[in-house]
């Protein structure tokens, strides 16, 4: 079965983060790679997550779309082109990363 | 990214030993079976700086270096992943995906679910 198209308006995104943190939301953009590219069939998608959202909370997300779990276990974060923990706060207009196993060299 | 990664071991390798000038290279798109994929020159006053300088850098690229490999087949194709970037992703709690040091990555992620039934028929590789 064909990975769809990624439409964020086709996903529930429900805010998720601190329950006690402002109501203002914040917009990432997650970028999907290799076999993550395969697995979701879109480049990248733009979520909107209450302010104080970890990437860890990103990827609870992500991990809704269909097929992301075969590289869930492999895959590493990159946040702003630098590699991340699940912990690390994301911020308005920052870039996710879904980093599948890499083969360079 | 991949430039950022590169130039950090770059200077990785200068903070380690004494180098003169360092030269890397890594090859995009599609890249027929045989043909080189990865550069990398290290010049040094002593050969062994300029040796272990390079040996640091190949592993450090295939460790850390956000670039991917597709083999692909005349009957499929699989994405390879590095023994190196496994190994790395065991031993440092930082960049994992999930909050466990206990969970060990599985030794083949994405490269086991591939179309490929004969290894023998190697077409060409697709680095993105």
């Amino acid at each position: 079965m064909a990975a769809s198209e990624l439409k964020t308006e086709n996903v529930d995104v429900k805010p998720v983060g601190n329950a006690a943190a402002a109501a203002s939301s914040v917009n990432v953009r997650v970028l999907f790679f290799a076999r993550a590219r395969d697995l979701t069939g879109a480049a990248d998608t733009l979520l909107e997550v209450t302010s104080g959202s970890t990437a860890g909370d990103l990827i609870e997300l992500i991990a809704r779309f269909p097929g992301l779990e075969e590289i869930r276990e492999c895959m590493v974060l990159a946040l702003n082109e630098e590699y991340t923990s699940n912990s690390a706060v994301v911020k308005e207009n920052d870039e996710l990363a879904i980093i599948p196993p890499i083969s360079g060299g | 990214m991949a430039v950022r990664q590169i130039q950090a071991i770059c200077s990785s390798a200068r903070a380690t030993w004494k180098i003169h000038a360092i030269s890397v290279a890594h090859r995009l798109g599609a890249v027929p079976v045989g043909e080189t994929s990865v550069f990398i020159a290290v010049s040094a006053v002593h050969h062994a700086d300029a040796l272990d300088a390079c040996k640091f850098m190949i592993d450090e690229l295939k460790a850390t270096v956000p670039i991917w490999k597709k083999e692909v087949y005349s009957n499929g194709e699989v994405w390879k992943e590095n023994p190196e970037f496994m190994e790395r992703r065991s031993m440092e709690p930082a960049g994992k995906a999930v909050d466990a040091p206990n969970v060990a990555c599985r030794r083949i992620c994405c490269g086991a679910k591939s179309k490929v039934s004969d290894e023998s028929t190697a077409c060409e590789m697709n680095l993105e």
